[in-house]
């Protein structure tokens, strides 16, 4: 199966517009205004998906699609969400979160704001999608988002088209369709998801597509790859820095309309360094901590020392340096390239604000953009480390062609 | 288009992100953030009671503003529409902003302006800071 940047922004477009058209549903419905805030195409693993759903406290609602494409769709809301959603829908049912009237107004919501989403696909693919009725699903530590997915898939349906291949689950790459809705008055948010199965990408891909352009879909989960070994080995030159063991807690490869990157950092405090990056690909790499987090790391660094602000402020640089040589120079290695780094900038910001002239950069020749998203961390939360890499896209794209694996 | 079965909440506070705009009237407040090379664009009619607010991330449209003329116009709302890509630019933002509170009773002569950010925070190899203002 082939995958190409173009399908990528028809696949963007078509999720945006359907999240708009349930944000549009929800409205009618409860009278909870909303709002589209981040629409992204995750290249992840079935695992990393399920491990965003825990990292939340959500409650869902599953709808399964079949027809000129196969797969599932969620709508998540976080539990405090969920109680005032279903006030709204069913006045007095909030009383009893757990009740057969409560869930089933979650339900019916989850029926019509994924429906409308789906519409939106089967319009574009001048066909028919029909979908199952909703199933209301609460995660909790007993229960995983794929023994949610696998007992629905083989539960009540007897066609078996939706049955996942046993190769695609847990570790096999997904495109995963993330949309966060938020009220416009404040960031309590929504999620809604589609992932479609590994065959739908390809009928998608091919009537949106554009054949000449188009990569391996390995390909891109070759590049993800890549991507989780340099956060290995950022995590592993950390570990050896300040002598304290990390992990790499998160890696992430998204595709997202270029105004959507800096929504996806939260509007708190951030020390850390900005870099440039020059070769195949070019791009811009942000390390940042939590101020209590760049506190841990400069100690770790300068233990037992009375390090002034000027020290503190070297020190993070320092780890800049070597979290960035760690996390790109494995690209270089498996891109048979050089790739070179810029001195560290320190800085000192709101998230969001450190990413904007990174994005102002990349936005001037392109309209999405490739995020890789990564996150170290000590198992005893001493401190995490976000790594936000931005690649440019046209030169991402020579990368991939040199990773594909039929060379073109 | 919004369509309600009921009047919609009137938001006290409306969230503006980034390469978007809104406008608002009486005590509601436009809030954006993250401001870094992007610029906010605040205006206000302060007798008429009407504001507006913009995050632009980019100097000039150059023709990719394209989209439905209607949209951003709507009580209290962002204009979030993917065809919409007018907020984006500044050169289409200050039109669109301008023309959608003129819509809810503002009076262009007595619109007054703050700009914040347009910084230029680092020193890139293709440097595009600054140009925004």
């Amino acid at each position: 199966m082939n995958l190409d940047v173009e399908s990528l922004r028809t696949f963007s477009d078509l999720a945006h517009s359907g999240a708009e058209e349930a944000a549009d549903s929800l409205a009618t419905l409860t009278g909870f205004d909303s709002r589209v805030a981040v629409t992204k195409v995750e290249m992840a693993t079935r695992s990393d998906v399920e491990q965003e759903f825990r990292e939340r406290d959500l409650v869902s609602v599953h709808i399964g699609f079949s027809g000129a494409i196969d797969g599932r769709t969620v709508l998540a809301f976080d539990r405090e969400r969920a109680i005032s959603l279903v006030d709204a829908l069913v006045p007095g049912a909030s009383e009893d979160p757990e009740s057969d009237l409560a869930t089933s107004g979650l339900k019916e919501l989850g029926n019509i704001m994924l429906g409308g989403f789906i519409d939106g696909w089967a319009d574009f693919l001048g066909e028919t999608i029909d979908i199952t009725t909703p199933t209301y699903v609460e995660l909790d530590a007993d229960r995983s988002l794929r023994d949610v997915i696998d007992a629905s898939d083989t539960d009540g349906r007897s066609d078996g088209e939706l049955t996942l291949d046993a190769r695609e689950r847990d570790t096999d790459h997904v495109l995963a369709f993330q949309n966060h809705l938020e009220t416009v008055d404040e960031t309590a948010g929504f999620y809604i998801y589609m992932l479609p199965t590994r065959s739908s990408v390809g009928t998608i891909v091919e009537a949106a597509g554009d054949d000449g352009d188009a990569l391996p879909v390995e390909t891109f989960t070759s590049f993800s790859q890549m991507v989780t070994e340099g956060s290995r080995q950022a995590s592993a030159d950390l570990t050896a820095m300040t002598g304290i063991d990390t992990d790499v807690d998160v890696s992430r490869l998204s595709f997202v309309p270029i105004e959507g990157v800096p929504m996806q950092l939260a509007d708190e405090a951030r020390q850390g360094v900005v870099l440039e990056f020059t070769g195949t690909p070019s791009g811009y790499i942000a390390i940042l901590f939590d101020p209590d987090s760049a506190e841990s790391v400069a100690d770790a660094l300068m233990p037992g020392m009375d390090a002034d602000a000027a020290m503190r402020k070297s020190a993070i640089q320092e780890i800049g340096n070597i979290v960035t040589s760690g996390f790109l120079d494995g690209w270089a290695d498996t891109l048979e390239t050089t790739i070179d780094i810029s001195p560290p900038t320190y800085v000192d910001d709101l998230g969001s604000a450190i990413v904007d002239p990174l994005v102002t950069e990349l936005a001037q020749t392109q309209e999405h953009a490739f995020l890789i998203d990564s996150a170290i961390a000590t198992p005893d939360e001493t401190f995490t480390c976000d790594i936000y890499a931005l690649p440019d896209e046209t030169e991402l794209r020579a990368a991939f062609e040199r990773l594909a694996p039929e060379a073109n | 288009m919004k369509v309600y079965t009921t009047d919609p909440p009137t938001p006290d506070r409306i969230k503006v992100g980034v390469a978007e705009y809104a406008v608002a009237d009486g005590e509601a407040v436009l809030v954006t953030s993250g401001l870094g090379s992007c610029v906010g664009i605040a205006l206000v009619d302060a007798g008429a009671e009407v504001t507006g607010l913009a995050h632009a991330m980019l100097p000039a449209a150059d023709g990719r503003a394209e989209g439905s003329a209607v949209h951003g116009t709507e009580a209290g709302t962002a204009a979030t529409d993917g065809g919409d890509r007018r907020g984006k630019y500044v050169d289409t933002a200050v039109p669109a902003l301008i023309d959608a509170m003129v819509e809810r009773g503002a009076d262009r002569a007595r619109i007054e302006a703050r700009l914040a950010g347009g910084s230029a925070m680092f020193d890139f190899s293709t440097d595009g800071d600054t140009k925004n203002i």
